[in-house]
């Protein structure tokens, strides 16, 4: 084998082997015009020197290589949006699942501060790792996706008609609704209030009967039902409603939304939502004594009814308040995105 | 502006007018060291490694078209414009004496 196959062997065993034969063909050819046009220029025959002289002037087998292969992608420009929009539609819900998963074995775990301390970082290495995990899965898939199905069609935005006037269907997304920020704080405040400086007036009644023959609110029998569980958690929902409030205040203040104040929002929902988990799978919310009552049969009816409101409530809040997250932080990113990109 | 900038600018400007040099050439059927030469004669140099694999993709587009044939006791890739490659070439041509025209009249 002389100086020229194993050149040639080295280009080849990087080439795809579609074309390999073929290109191989063509550079045989192109390197012996290169080494007749010298010898003839020289006036001497083809030897060792300078065959290693054309070689060496016509490239390394890699350089050579790749210029036939052209620019090569794990996930090319094709299918990169969608591998993006997947990932960042995905990645959140990844953490968001994380974040429940922590909530829940808080709530089961009565256990010391450093017991909980240690549990925090378990799940903060597991979260990371179901990052990676998620992240490389989407990785893999699209990258066989990218080689497998060469003629996928998947147009991107940029390519499909576009109409001017969509824009105008469009608010701008950084403005506050002011509306619903007060309404929100009025409820917030009005919450801190009731549940912090009068809790004896969260209570209930199960007949309004006493009022109506009498006319006297004294006279009804109002009893109190929440439970231990959830007044130990009224600090953390104070902590919360507090944050939420200072939030809302700062937003009517400033009219739109800012990077650092979208960031301050996920993680208020963020900790609202581990709360309301540690609501719904803690110890009962309602505590009604069926003693307290001539109708103890029918306490217990009315005690599982009001544990079941709450925890379809509360179920629906941390639905609700996950996609609002979810939303939240989508938007945050493709702000940051707009903004790498100088398009904001 | 580094020289390392201006080189990837002259490269950029390069590889647009290498494929209309190419096609230009080609109405006649020419072998890749034929065309080499044929382009150095007429002053642009082009790498071997930037040519061949230039032809390759300009072929797998539909523009040229190629045959192996021997010659001289060895066998040699013959590159020449396709039919899509000919009704095209006018319209680069064309193309190419608005943006110069255009150009030009911007850098006075």
């Amino acid at each position: 084998m002389n100086h020229v196959d194993i050149y040639i062997s080295e280009i080849g065993r990087r080439l795809p082997a579609k074309n390999r034969k073929d290109i191989e063909a063509e550079i045989r050819s192109v390197l012996q015009d290169n080494l007749d046009e010298r010898s003839k220029q020289t006036g001497k025959p083809v030897d060792d020197e300078m065959i290693l002289e054309v070689l060496q002037q016509y490239g390394s087998p890699e350089a050579v290589a790749a210029s036939y292969q052209g620019e090569r992608y794990l996930i090319g420009p094709r299918l990169y949006p969608t591998f993006e929009k997947v990932l960042f539609a995905i990645l959140p819900v990844t953490i968001i699942l994380a974040l429940v998963g922590l909530g829940i074995s808080l709530s089961f775990t009565h256990s010391t501060a450093r017991d909980l301390i240690a549990l925090s970082f378990q799940t903060f290495w597991s979260m990371v790792g179901s990052v990676a995990t998620t992240i490389g899965a989407l990785v893999l898939i699209f990258s066989i996706l990218e080689r497998t199905v060469p003629d996928l069609q998947i147009k991107s935005k940029e390519k499909k008609a576009w109409d001017a006037h969509s824009l105008l269907k469009i608010s701008p997304p950084d403005l506050i609704k002011p509306a619903g920020l007060m309404v929100e704080i009025f409820f917030n405040g009005l919450a801190i209030l009731i549940f912090n400086f009068f809790p004896q007036f969260v209570r209930f009644t199960p007949s309004m009967n006493a009022l109506l023959e009498t006319g006297n609110w004294q006279n009804i029998n109002f009893i109190p039902f929440l439970s231990e569980a959830f007044l130990r958690l009224i600090p953390f929902l104070t902590v919360v409603w507090v944050l939420t409030i200072a939030l809302d205040i700062i937003l009517l203040q400033r009219g739109h939304w800012q990077v650092w104040s979208l960031w301050s929002a996920i993680a208020i929902k963020t900790l609202g939502l581990i709360i309301a988990v540690v609501l719904l799978t803690g110890p009962s919310l309602v505590t009604l004594s069926a003693e307290a009552l001539s109708d103890p049969e029918g306490m217990n009816i009315l005690a599982t009814m009001l544990n079941l409101g709450i925890f379809t409530g509360l179920g629906v809040a941390v639905i609700v308040g996950s996609i609002d997250l979810v939303k939240m932080i989508l938007r945050q990113i493709r702000g940051m995105a707009s903004l790498s990109h100088g398009v904001r | 502006m580094t020289d390392e900038s201006f080189e990837n600018v002259i490269l950029e400007l390069r590889r647009g007018v290498i494929v209309l040099a190419v096609l230009s050439r080609l109405s006649e059927e020419q072998y890749g060291y034929s065309l080499i030469n044929d382009l150095k004669q007429h002053g642009l140099e082009i790498d071997q490694g930037t040519l061949y694999p230039l032809m390759r993709r300009l072929e797998s587009q539909g523009l040229l078209q190629s045959s192996w044939r021997i010659e001289a006791d060895r066998p040699r890739r013959y590159y020449q414009l396709s039919d899509e490659g000919r009704l095209l070439l006018p319209r680069l041509k064309e193309e190419w004496t608005s943006i110069t025209s255009t150009l030009n009249h911007m850098l006075k």
